[in-house]
Protein backbone atom coordinates (compact mmCIF):
# COMPACT_ATOMS: atom_id res chain seq x y z
CA UNK A 1 0.00 0.00 0.00
CA UNK A 2 1.34 3.42 -0.95
CA UNK A 3 2.00 5.17 2.35
CA UNK A 4 1.95 8.65 0.84
CA UNK A 5 -1.43 8.03 -0.74
CA UNK A 6 -2.92 6.80 2.53
CA UNK A 7 -1.34 9.62 4.53
CA UNK A 8 -2.65 12.30 2.19
CA UNK A 9 -6.09 10.65 2.35
CA UNK A 10 -6.00 10.74 6.13
CA UNK A 11 -4.90 14.38 6.18
CA UNK A 12 -7.71 15.38 3.80
CA UNK A 13 -10.22 13.43 5.85
CA UNK A 14 -9.20 15.09 9.10
CA UNK A 15 -9.26 18.54 7.51
CA UNK A 16 -12.72 17.94 6.10
CA UNK A 17 -14.04 16.67 9.40
CA UNK A 18 -12.15 19.08 11.63
CA UNK A 19 -14.83 19.89 14.23
CA UNK A 20 -15.67 16.25 14.80
CA UNK A 21 -12.00 15.36 15.02
CA UNK A 22 -11.48 18.06 17.65
CA UNK A 23 -14.44 16.75 19.63
CA UNK A 24 -12.95 13.27 19.42
CA UNK A 25 -9.52 14.49 20.52
CA UNK A 26 -10.96 16.31 23.53
CA UNK A 27 -13.20 13.50 24.70
CA UNK A 28 -10.45 10.90 24.38
CA UNK A 29 -8.05 13.27 26.17
CA UNK A 30 -10.43 13.51 29.13
CA UNK A 31 -11.23 9.81 29.16
CA UNK A 32 -7.58 8.78 28.94
CA UNK A 33 -6.58 11.33 31.59
CA UNK A 34 -8.97 9.62 34.00
CA UNK A 35 -7.67 6.21 32.96
CA UNK A 36 -4.18 7.55 33.74
CA UNK A 37 -5.33 9.01 37.06
CA UNK A 38 -6.76 5.64 38.07
CA UNK A 39 -3.47 3.97 37.18
CA UNK A 40 -1.49 6.58 39.13
CA UNK A 41 -3.74 6.17 42.17
CA UNK A 42 -3.14 2.45 41.92
CA UNK A 43 0.62 2.94 41.82
CA UNK A 44 0.44 5.36 44.72
CA UNK A 45 -1.43 2.78 46.79
CA UNK A 46 1.16 0.17 45.87
CA UNK A 47 3.97 2.57 46.81
CA UNK A 48 2.32 3.29 50.14
CA UNK A 49 1.93 -0.38 50.93
CA UNK A 50 5.49 -1.05 49.89
CA UNK A 51 6.88 1.81 51.98
CA UNK A 52 4.96 0.96 55.11
CA UNK A 53 4.81 -2.82 54.89
CA UNK A 54 6.07 -4.24 58.20
CA UNK A 55 6.94 -0.79 59.43
CA UNK A 56 3.58 0.00 60.91
CA UNK A 57 3.85 0.69 64.60
CA UNK A 58 1.69 1.53 67.54
CA UNK A 59 2.43 4.59 69.60
CA UNK A 60 1.99 4.69 73.34
CA UNK A 61 1.93 8.34 74.40
CA UNK A 62 3.15 9.37 77.78
CA UNK A 63 1.69 12.24 79.74
CA UNK A 64 2.80 15.62 78.47
CA UNK A 65 4.39 18.06 80.90
CA UNK A 66 1.59 19.71 82.92
CA UNK A 67 2.41 23.29 81.91
CA UNK A 68 1.34 22.53 78.38
CA UNK A 69 -1.94 20.99 79.33
CA UNK A 70 -4.83 22.93 80.77
CA UNK A 71 -6.74 20.02 82.25
CA UNK A 72 -4.91 16.71 82.34
CA UNK A 73 -7.18 13.71 81.98
CA UNK A 74 -7.38 10.40 83.79
CA UNK A 75 -3.88 8.92 84.34
CA UNK A 76 -2.21 12.23 83.69
CA UNK A 77 -4.44 13.98 86.23
CA UNK A 78 -3.53 11.33 88.78
CA UNK A 79 0.11 11.91 87.98
CA UNK A 80 -0.22 15.65 88.43
CA UNK A 81 -2.19 15.28 91.67
CA UNK A 82 0.47 12.97 93.07
CA UNK A 83 3.22 15.37 92.01
CA UNK A 84 1.46 18.26 93.78
CA UNK A 85 1.11 16.17 96.98
CA UNK A 86 4.77 15.18 96.89
CA UNK A 87 5.77 18.81 96.30
CA UNK A 88 3.94 19.94 99.42
CA UNK A 89 5.70 17.27 101.48
CA UNK A 90 9.18 17.74 100.07
CA UNK A 91 9.00 21.47 99.42
CA UNK A 92 10.37 21.03 95.92
CA UNK A 93 8.62 22.44 92.87
CA UNK A 94 5.67 20.59 91.30
CA UNK A 95 7.56 20.36 88.02
CA UNK A 96 10.50 18.58 89.61
CA UNK A 97 8.27 16.13 91.45
CA UNK A 98 6.19 15.59 88.30
CA UNK A 99 9.27 14.84 86.24
CA UNK A 100 10.51 12.39 88.88
CA UNK A 101 7.20 10.51 89.01
CA UNK A 102 6.91 10.62 85.24
CA UNK A 103 10.37 9.06 84.97
CA UNK A 104 9.41 6.27 87.33
CA UNK A 105 6.24 5.51 85.42
CA UNK A 106 8.10 5.64 82.14
CA UNK A 107 10.62 3.09 83.41
CA UNK A 108 7.84 0.91 84.84
CA UNK A 109 6.17 0.91 81.43
CA UNK A 110 9.45 0.03 79.75
CA UNK A 111 9.86 -2.94 82.07
CA UNK A 112 6.30 -4.09 81.45
CA UNK A 113 6.63 -3.71 77.67
CA UNK A 114 9.88 -5.66 77.67
CA UNK A 115 8.14 -8.61 79.29
CA UNK A 116 4.98 -8.45 77.13
CA UNK A 117 4.83 -11.36 74.64
CA UNK A 118 2.74 -9.49 72.04
CA UNK A 119 5.35 -6.72 71.85
CA UNK A 120 8.29 -7.44 69.61
CA UNK A 121 10.02 -4.08 69.59
CA UNK A 122 10.10 -0.95 71.71
CA UNK A 123 11.80 2.34 71.13
CA UNK A 124 11.52 5.52 73.11
CA UNK A 125 10.74 8.82 71.37
CA UNK A 126 11.60 11.75 73.57
CA UNK A 127 9.76 15.06 73.51
CA UNK A 128 12.68 16.52 71.53
CA UNK A 129 12.55 13.74 68.94
CA UNK A 130 8.78 13.99 68.66
CA UNK A 131 9.06 17.67 67.80
CA UNK A 132 11.92 17.03 65.38
CA UNK A 133 9.84 14.47 63.51
CA UNK A 134 6.77 16.63 63.46
CA UNK A 135 8.68 19.58 62.05
CA UNK A 136 9.66 17.49 59.03
CA UNK A 137 6.07 16.92 58.02
CA UNK A 138 4.72 20.45 58.22
CA UNK A 139 5.41 23.68 56.35
CA UNK A 140 8.29 25.78 57.75
CA UNK A 141 6.02 28.35 59.41
CA UNK A 142 4.30 25.70 61.54
CA UNK A 143 7.63 24.03 62.22
CA UNK A 144 9.08 27.25 63.65
CA UNK A 145 6.18 27.79 66.06
CA UNK A 146 6.28 24.28 67.45
CA UNK A 147 8.32 23.94 70.66
CA UNK A 148 9.73 21.11 72.65
CA UNK A 149 7.02 20.01 75.10
CA UNK A 150 4.19 20.70 72.70
CA UNK A 151 4.18 17.05 71.83
CA UNK A 152 4.37 14.24 74.37
CA UNK A 153 7.11 11.66 74.52
CA UNK A 154 6.06 8.20 73.45
CA UNK A 155 7.03 4.60 73.01
CA UNK A 156 6.97 3.34 69.46
CA UNK A 157 5.98 -0.26 69.68
CA UNK A 158 6.07 -3.00 67.15
CA UNK A 159 3.42 -5.60 67.78
CA UNK A 160 3.71 -9.19 66.75
CA UNK A 161 0.52 -8.81 64.74
CA UNK A 162 -0.83 -5.31 64.54
CA UNK A 163 -4.22 -6.41 63.25
CA UNK A 164 -5.07 -8.90 65.99
CA UNK A 165 -3.06 -7.61 68.92
CA UNK A 166 -3.87 -3.94 68.82
CA UNK A 167 -7.13 -4.17 70.79
CA UNK A 168 -5.47 -6.38 73.41
CA UNK A 169 -2.62 -3.89 73.63
CA UNK A 170 -4.96 -0.94 74.14
CA UNK A 171 -6.91 -2.74 76.87
CA UNK A 172 -3.67 -3.58 78.66
CA UNK A 173 -1.91 -0.20 78.55
CA UNK A 174 -4.62 2.46 78.21
CA UNK A 175 -5.14 2.55 81.98
CA UNK A 176 -1.50 2.24 83.05
CA UNK A 177 -0.13 5.15 85.08
CA UNK A 178 1.65 7.72 82.90
CA UNK A 179 -0.12 6.76 79.67
CA UNK A 180 -2.08 9.52 77.94
CA UNK A 181 -3.18 7.53 74.94
CA UNK A 182 -2.40 5.16 72.11
CA UNK A 183 -2.58 5.47 68.38
CA UNK A 184 -2.49 2.95 65.66
CA UNK A 185 -0.58 4.14 62.59
CA UNK A 186 -2.25 1.57 60.43
CA UNK A 187 -5.66 3.15 61.02
CA UNK A 188 -4.31 6.57 60.02
CA UNK A 189 -2.75 5.03 56.96
CA UNK A 190 -5.93 3.14 56.20
CA UNK A 191 -7.86 6.42 56.05
CA UNK A 192 -5.33 7.85 53.64
CA UNK A 193 -5.38 4.69 51.53
CA UNK A 194 -9.19 4.81 51.51
CA UNK A 195 -9.04 8.36 50.18
CA UNK A 196 -6.66 7.36 47.40
CA UNK A 197 -8.75 4.30 46.68
CA UNK A 198 -11.79 6.54 46.41
CA UNK A 199 -9.92 8.72 43.92
CA UNK A 200 -9.08 5.60 41.94
CA UNK A 201 -12.66 4.37 41.88
CA UNK A 202 -13.95 7.81 40.95
CA UNK A 203 -11.41 8.03 38.12
CA UNK A 204 -12.39 4.62 36.82
CA UNK A 205 -16.08 5.56 36.81
CA UNK A 206 -15.50 8.85 34.98
CA UNK A 207 -13.12 7.12 32.58
CA UNK A 208 -15.71 4.47 31.74
CA UNK A 209 -18.44 7.04 31.13
CA UNK A 210 -16.26 9.28 28.96
CA UNK A 211 -14.83 6.27 27.13
CA UNK A 212 -18.34 5.17 26.22
CA UNK A 213 -18.97 8.69 24.93
CA UNK A 214 -15.73 8.50 22.94
CA UNK A 215 -16.65 5.15 21.42
CA UNK A 216 -20.02 6.48 20.31
CA UNK A 217 -18.33 9.59 18.97
CA UNK A 218 -15.90 7.46 16.96
CA UNK A 219 -18.79 5.45 15.52
CA UNK A 220 -20.64 8.65 14.59
CA UNK A 221 -17.57 10.35 13.17
CA UNK A 222 -16.85 7.39 10.94
CA UNK A 223 -20.41 7.18 9.69
CA UNK A 224 -20.45 10.88 8.88
CA UNK A 225 -17.03 10.70 7.22
CA UNK A 226 -18.07 7.65 5.21
CA UNK A 227 -21.23 9.42 4.04
CA UNK A 228 -19.18 12.47 3.04
CA UNK A 229 -16.80 10.36 1.04
CA UNK A 230 -19.34 8.02 -0.49
CA UNK A 231 -18.29 9.14 -3.99
CA UNK A 232 -14.67 8.43 -3.39
CA UNK A 233 -15.15 5.07 -1.71
CA UNK A 234 -17.63 3.85 -4.30
CA UNK A 235 -15.11 4.65 -7.04
CA UNK A 236 -12.41 2.92 -5.05
CA UNK A 237 -14.53 -0.20 -4.80
CA UNK A 238 -15.41 -0.12 -8.48
CA UNK A 239 -11.82 0.03 -9.62
CA UNK A 240 -10.91 -2.85 -7.34
CA UNK A 241 -9.37 -1.29 -4.26
CA UNK A 242 -9.11 -3.81 -1.47
CA UNK A 243 -11.34 -3.47 1.54
CA UNK A 244 -8.37 -2.48 3.65
CA UNK A 245 -7.48 0.28 1.23
CA UNK A 246 -10.94 1.80 1.56
CA UNK A 247 -11.22 1.33 5.31
CA UNK A 248 -7.71 2.16 6.44
CA UNK A 249 -7.99 5.95 6.04
CA UNK A 250 -11.07 6.03 8.28
CA UNK A 251 -9.40 3.88 10.90
CA UNK A 252 -6.21 5.91 10.77
CA UNK A 253 -8.12 9.16 11.20
CA UNK A 254 -9.65 7.97 14.45
CA UNK A 255 -6.37 6.47 15.59
CA UNK A 256 -4.53 9.75 14.90
CA UNK A 257 -7.20 11.71 16.79
CA UNK A 258 -7.00 9.27 19.71
CA UNK A 259 -3.22 9.47 19.72
CA UNK A 260 -3.32 13.28 19.92
CA UNK A 261 -5.96 12.95 22.66
CA UNK A 262 -3.66 10.51 24.46
CA UNK A 263 -0.75 12.97 24.32
CA UNK A 264 -2.98 15.69 25.77
CA UNK A 265 -4.06 13.23 28.46
CA UNK A 266 -0.39 12.60 29.26
CA UNK A 267 0.04 16.35 29.75
CA UNK A 268 -3.05 16.49 31.96
CA UNK A 269 -1.79 13.59 34.08
CA UNK A 270 1.64 15.22 34.50
CA UNK A 271 0.00 18.53 35.42
CA UNK A 272 -2.41 16.83 37.83
CA UNK A 273 0.39 14.93 39.54
CA UNK A 274 2.41 18.14 39.82
CA UNK A 275 -0.54 19.95 41.38
CA UNK A 276 -1.65 17.29 43.86
CA UNK A 277 1.66 15.80 44.99
CA UNK A 278 4.03 18.73 44.49
CA UNK A 279 1.78 21.62 45.52
CA UNK A 280 -0.97 20.36 47.82
CA UNK A 281 1.13 17.72 49.62
CA UNK A 282 4.47 19.39 49.04
CA UNK A 283 6.09 18.90 52.48
CA UNK A 284 4.98 15.35 53.33
CA UNK A 285 6.02 14.28 49.86
CA UNK A 286 9.41 15.97 50.19
CA UNK A 287 10.02 14.22 53.49
CA UNK A 288 8.93 10.87 52.16
CA UNK A 289 5.83 10.54 54.32
CA UNK A 290 3.67 10.33 51.21
CA UNK A 291 5.47 8.40 48.48
CA UNK A 292 6.18 10.51 45.43
CA UNK A 293 5.46 9.45 41.86
CA UNK A 294 8.20 9.98 39.31
CA UNK A 295 8.30 10.62 35.57
CA UNK A 296 8.36 6.90 35.02
CA UNK A 297 4.99 6.49 36.75
CA UNK A 298 3.53 9.29 34.63
CA UNK A 299 4.87 7.73 31.44
CA UNK A 300 3.56 4.30 32.40
CA UNK A 301 0.10 5.66 33.22
CA UNK A 302 0.00 7.95 30.17
CA UNK A 303 1.54 5.39 27.86
CA UNK A 304 -0.90 2.73 28.92
CA UNK A 305 -3.71 5.22 28.30
CA UNK A 306 -2.41 6.07 24.83
CA UNK A 307 -1.98 2.43 23.81
CA UNK A 308 -5.33 1.36 25.25
CA UNK A 309 -6.99 4.34 23.59
CA UNK A 310 -5.49 3.58 20.21
CA UNK A 311 -6.51 -0.08 20.41
CA UNK A 312 -10.01 0.88 21.45
CA UNK A 313 -10.27 3.42 18.63
CA UNK A 314 -9.01 0.96 16.03
CA UNK A 315 -11.38 -1.77 17.20
CA UNK A 316 -14.34 0.62 17.35
CA UNK A 317 -13.52 2.00 13.91
CA UNK A 318 -13.14 -1.48 12.47
CA UNK A 319 -16.40 -2.69 13.99
CA UNK A 320 -18.26 0.41 12.83
CA UNK A 321 -16.97 0.03 9.29
CA UNK A 322 -17.90 -3.63 9.16
CA UNK A 323 -21.27 -3.39 10.89
CA UNK A 324 -22.74 0.00 10.09
CA UNK A 325 -21.05 1.35 7.00
CA UNK A 326 -21.34 -0.11 3.53
CA UNK A 327 -18.33 1.22 1.76
CA UNK B 1 -15.43 -14.01 -21.47
CA UNK B 2 -18.90 -13.70 -19.96
CA UNK B 3 -21.43 -16.43 -19.42
CA UNK B 4 -24.78 -16.11 -17.75
CA UNK B 5 -26.37 -19.48 -17.31
CA UNK B 6 -30.05 -19.58 -16.37
CA UNK B 7 -29.61 -16.56 -14.15
CA UNK B 8 -32.46 -15.20 -12.07
CA UNK B 9 -32.33 -12.30 -9.70
CA UNK B 10 -35.04 -11.41 -7.22
CA UNK B 11 -34.59 -8.33 -5.05
CA UNK B 12 -35.92 -8.81 -1.54
CA UNK B 13 -38.50 -6.05 -1.90
CA UNK B 14 -39.39 -6.77 -5.50
CA UNK B 15 -42.60 -8.59 -6.32
CA UNK B 16 -41.40 -9.86 -9.68
CA UNK B 17 -37.88 -10.99 -10.56
CA UNK B 18 -35.48 -8.40 -11.98
CA UNK B 19 -34.01 -11.12 -14.16
CA UNK B 20 -35.59 -14.42 -15.04
CA UNK B 21 -33.71 -17.38 -16.51
CA UNK B 22 -31.28 -15.29 -18.50
CA UNK B 23 -28.66 -17.21 -20.46
CA UNK B 24 -26.13 -15.25 -22.48
CA UNK B 25 -22.61 -15.88 -23.76
CA UNK B 26 -20.31 -13.06 -24.70
CA UNK B 27 -16.93 -13.77 -26.27
CA UNK B 28 -13.70 -12.00 -25.70
CA UNK B 29 -13.42 -8.86 -27.80
CA UNK B 30 -17.14 -8.55 -28.53
CA UNK B 31 -19.07 -5.27 -28.52
CA UNK B 32 -22.55 -5.85 -27.12
CA UNK B 33 -25.48 -3.49 -26.65
CA UNK B 34 -27.85 -4.31 -23.84
CA UNK B 35 -31.15 -2.64 -24.61
CA UNK B 36 -34.65 -2.54 -23.23
CA UNK B 37 -36.98 -0.17 -21.38
CA UNK B 38 -36.29 1.11 -17.86
CA UNK B 39 -36.66 -1.68 -15.34
CA UNK B 40 -36.05 -4.39 -17.92
CA UNK B 41 -32.96 -5.64 -16.06
CA UNK B 42 -30.05 -4.07 -17.98
CA UNK B 43 -28.44 -2.53 -14.93
CA UNK B 44 -28.98 -5.71 -12.94
CA UNK B 45 -26.93 -7.63 -15.52
CA UNK B 46 -24.08 -5.12 -15.17
CA UNK B 47 -24.29 -5.27 -11.38
CA UNK B 48 -24.12 -9.04 -11.46
CA UNK B 49 -21.03 -8.95 -13.67
CA UNK B 50 -19.37 -6.55 -11.23
CA UNK B 51 -20.54 -8.62 -8.30
CA UNK B 52 -22.37 -5.72 -6.80
CA UNK B 53 -25.21 -8.21 -6.60
CA UNK B 54 -25.35 -11.97 -6.29
CA UNK B 55 -27.61 -14.02 -8.56
CA UNK B 56 -30.59 -15.61 -6.82
CA UNK B 57 -30.26 -18.59 -9.17
CA UNK B 58 -27.92 -19.64 -11.93
CA UNK B 59 -24.25 -18.98 -12.57
CA UNK B 60 -22.46 -15.83 -13.62
CA UNK B 61 -18.98 -16.40 -15.03
CA UNK B 62 -16.61 -13.57 -15.87
CA UNK B 63 -13.11 -14.33 -17.17
CA UNK B 64 -13.44 -17.96 -16.08
CA UNK B 65 -14.40 -17.04 -12.53
CA UNK B 66 -17.71 -18.00 -11.01
CA UNK B 67 -18.68 -14.58 -9.74
CA UNK B 68 -21.58 -15.80 -7.63
CA UNK B 69 -19.43 -18.23 -5.65
CA UNK B 70 -16.42 -15.98 -5.34
CA UNK B 71 -15.29 -15.17 -1.78
CA UNK B 72 -15.43 -11.48 -0.82
CA UNK B 73 -11.69 -11.10 -0.66
CA UNK B 74 -11.33 -11.98 -4.33
CA UNK B 75 -13.82 -9.36 -5.49
CA UNK B 76 -11.25 -6.51 -5.74
CA UNK B 77 -9.17 -8.66 -8.07
CA UNK B 78 -12.19 -9.27 -10.32
CA UNK B 79 -12.97 -5.56 -10.44
CA UNK B 80 -9.43 -4.73 -11.44
CA UNK B 81 -10.17 -6.58 -14.66
CA UNK B 82 -13.36 -4.68 -15.30
CA UNK B 83 -13.68 -1.00 -16.22
CA UNK B 84 -16.89 0.89 -15.51
CA UNK B 85 -18.48 3.96 -17.04
CA UNK B 86 -21.74 5.55 -15.92
CA UNK B 87 -24.26 8.04 -17.18
CA UNK B 88 -23.35 10.49 -14.40
CA UNK B 89 -19.55 10.21 -14.94
CA UNK B 90 -18.82 9.83 -11.18
CA UNK B 91 -15.70 11.95 -11.17
CA UNK B 92 -14.20 13.46 -8.04
CA UNK B 93 -14.88 17.21 -8.34
CA UNK B 94 -11.89 18.31 -6.26
CA UNK B 95 -9.35 16.36 -8.25
CA UNK B 96 -8.15 17.42 -11.66
CA UNK B 97 -8.31 15.21 -14.74
CA UNK B 98 -4.92 13.66 -14.17
CA UNK B 99 -5.66 12.97 -10.49
CA UNK B 100 -9.06 11.49 -11.26
CA UNK B 101 -7.49 8.97 -13.61
CA UNK B 102 -4.47 8.39 -11.37
CA UNK B 103 -6.81 7.70 -8.43
CA UNK B 104 -7.87 4.42 -10.01
CA UNK B 105 -4.24 3.32 -10.09
CA UNK B 106 -3.26 4.69 -6.69
CA UNK B 107 -5.93 2.72 -4.86
CA UNK B 108 -4.69 -0.52 -6.38
CA UNK B 109 -1.15 0.24 -5.29
CA UNK B 110 0.47 1.11 -8.61
CA UNK B 111 3.79 2.87 -8.22
CA UNK B 112 4.06 6.62 -8.91
CA UNK B 113 6.39 5.80 -11.78
CA UNK B 114 3.78 3.62 -13.49
CA UNK B 115 1.13 6.29 -12.84
CA UNK B 116 3.25 9.06 -14.36
CA UNK B 117 3.75 6.97 -17.47
CA UNK B 118 0.30 5.44 -17.94
CA UNK B 119 -2.04 8.34 -17.19
CA UNK B 120 -0.78 10.66 -20.00
CA UNK B 121 -0.96 7.73 -22.43
CA UNK B 122 -4.58 7.05 -21.67
CA UNK B 123 -5.47 10.77 -21.65
CA UNK B 124 -3.95 10.92 -25.09
CA UNK B 125 -6.05 7.92 -26.18
CA UNK B 126 -9.32 9.56 -25.08
CA UNK B 127 -8.35 12.88 -26.64
CA UNK B 128 -7.77 14.93 -23.51
CA UNK B 129 -4.13 15.82 -24.05
CA UNK B 130 -3.51 19.25 -22.58
CA UNK B 131 -6.48 19.14 -20.22
CA UNK B 132 -4.80 17.14 -17.47
CA UNK B 133 -4.84 20.01 -15.00
CA UNK B 134 -8.52 20.93 -15.47
CA UNK B 135 -11.09 20.03 -12.88
CA UNK B 136 -14.28 18.19 -13.92
CA UNK B 137 -16.31 21.37 -13.35
CA UNK B 138 -14.30 23.10 -16.05
CA UNK B 139 -15.04 20.45 -18.68
CA UNK B 140 -18.00 19.80 -20.96
CA UNK B 141 -20.17 16.73 -20.43
CA UNK B 142 -18.49 14.88 -23.26
CA UNK B 143 -15.04 15.67 -21.91
CA UNK B 144 -16.07 14.52 -18.43
CA UNK B 145 -17.25 11.24 -19.87
CA UNK B 146 -13.89 10.89 -21.63
CA UNK B 147 -12.18 11.31 -18.26
CA UNK B 148 -14.44 8.60 -16.84
CA UNK B 149 -13.59 6.32 -19.75
CA UNK B 150 -9.89 7.05 -19.28
CA UNK B 151 -10.23 6.10 -15.63
CA UNK B 152 -12.07 2.89 -16.53
CA UNK B 153 -9.50 1.95 -19.15
CA UNK B 154 -6.26 3.07 -17.52
CA UNK B 155 -5.71 -0.31 -15.91
CA UNK B 156 -6.27 -2.03 -19.31
CA UNK B 157 -9.30 -4.09 -18.23
CA UNK B 158 -10.45 -7.16 -20.14
CA UNK B 159 -14.02 -5.95 -19.93
CA UNK B 160 -15.53 -2.48 -20.09
CA UNK B 161 -19.07 -2.05 -18.74
CA UNK B 162 -20.87 1.12 -19.76
CA UNK B 163 -24.24 1.98 -18.21
CA UNK B 164 -25.95 4.55 -20.45
CA UNK B 165 -22.68 6.39 -21.08
CA UNK B 166 -24.32 8.75 -23.56
CA UNK B 167 -27.48 9.31 -21.52
CA UNK B 168 -26.51 12.85 -20.56
CA UNK B 169 -24.91 13.87 -23.84
CA UNK B 170 -26.13 15.43 -27.06
CA UNK B 171 -26.04 13.29 -30.25
CA UNK B 172 -22.79 14.73 -31.64
CA UNK B 173 -20.95 14.30 -28.37
CA UNK B 174 -22.44 10.83 -28.01
CA UNK B 175 -21.04 9.96 -31.39
CA UNK B 176 -17.56 10.95 -30.19
CA UNK B 177 -17.93 8.78 -27.09
CA UNK B 178 -19.06 5.84 -29.22
CA UNK B 179 -16.04 6.07 -31.49
CA UNK B 180 -13.88 6.14 -28.42
CA UNK B 181 -15.54 2.98 -27.06
CA UNK B 182 -15.13 1.40 -30.45
CA UNK B 183 -11.44 2.22 -30.45
CA UNK B 184 -11.12 0.66 -27.00
CA UNK B 185 -12.98 -2.39 -28.26
CA UNK B 186 -10.46 -2.69 -31.11
CA UNK B 187 -7.66 -3.09 -28.55
CA UNK B 188 -9.30 -6.39 -27.62
CA UNK B 189 -11.35 -5.19 -24.67
CA UNK B 190 -14.83 -6.64 -24.47
CA UNK B 191 -17.42 -3.84 -24.23
CA UNK B 192 -20.90 -4.29 -22.80
CA UNK B 193 -23.01 -1.16 -23.04
CA UNK B 194 -26.50 -0.70 -21.66
CA UNK B 195 -28.36 2.01 -23.54
CA UNK B 196 -31.65 3.56 -24.58
CA UNK B 197 -30.16 5.40 -27.50
CA UNK B 198 -31.65 3.86 -30.64
CA UNK B 199 -29.66 6.13 -32.99
CA UNK B 200 -26.41 4.82 -31.64
CA UNK B 201 -27.47 1.19 -31.69
CA UNK B 202 -28.77 1.51 -35.21
CA UNK B 203 -25.63 3.28 -36.42
CA UNK B 204 -23.17 0.84 -34.90
CA UNK B 205 -24.70 -2.40 -36.09
CA UNK B 206 -23.26 -4.54 -33.34
CA UNK B 207 -24.64 -7.44 -31.35
CA UNK B 208 -27.86 -6.47 -29.54
CA UNK B 209 -29.32 -8.26 -26.54
CA UNK B 210 -32.78 -6.97 -25.71
CA UNK B 211 -34.31 -7.45 -22.31
CA UNK B 212 -37.91 -7.02 -21.33
CA UNK B 213 -39.27 -7.62 -17.86
CA UNK B 214 -36.12 -9.48 -16.91
CA UNK B 215 -36.13 -11.85 -19.88
CA UNK B 216 -34.00 -11.92 -22.98
CA UNK B 217 -36.40 -11.38 -25.86
CA UNK B 218 -33.82 -10.87 -28.61
CA UNK B 219 -30.15 -11.68 -29.11
CA UNK B 220 -29.04 -10.62 -32.56
CA UNK B 221 -25.70 -10.07 -34.19
CA UNK B 222 -25.42 -6.77 -36.09
CA UNK B 223 -28.83 -5.73 -34.71
CA UNK B 224 -30.74 -2.49 -34.57
CA UNK B 225 -32.67 -0.94 -31.67
CA UNK B 226 -36.22 -1.74 -32.58
CA UNK B 227 -37.11 -4.39 -35.11
CA UNK B 228 -39.75 -2.88 -37.37
CA UNK B 229 -40.15 0.07 -35.00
Amino acid sequence: MRASFVVSGVATGIRRNMTMTIALILSTAIALAFVGAAILADREIANFKHDYEGKLNVSLYLCPPPVQVLKPQRNCKALLDQAEKNAKKSGKSVATEWRKLWGQEKDALAAQLAKDPIVTGVSFVSEQEAVDRYRKTVPPLVARTTQVGDLPASYTITLQNIKTDYDKFVARYQTQPGVSGTTNESSVLKTLLNVIDGVRLFSIMIAVVVLIASILLIANTIQVAAAQRKNETSIMRLVGASRWMTELPFMLETVVATFVGGLIALGLIAAGKQFVLNNVFEVPVQNGVIPNLDTNDILVAGGFGVIAGILLAAITAFATLRLYVRL
Amino acid sequence: MIRLDDVSKVYPAGARPALEKVSVDIDKGEFVFLIGPSGSGKSTVLRLLLREELPTKGTVVVDNRNVGKMPNRKVPDLRRRIGCVFQDFRLLPKKNVFENVAFALEVINKSPRVIRRTVPEVLDLVGLTGKAQRRPGELSGGEQQRVAIARAFVNRPLLLLADEPTGNLDPDTSQGIMSLLERINRTGTTVVMATHDNNIVDAMRRRVIELDNGRVIRDQNRGVYGVGR
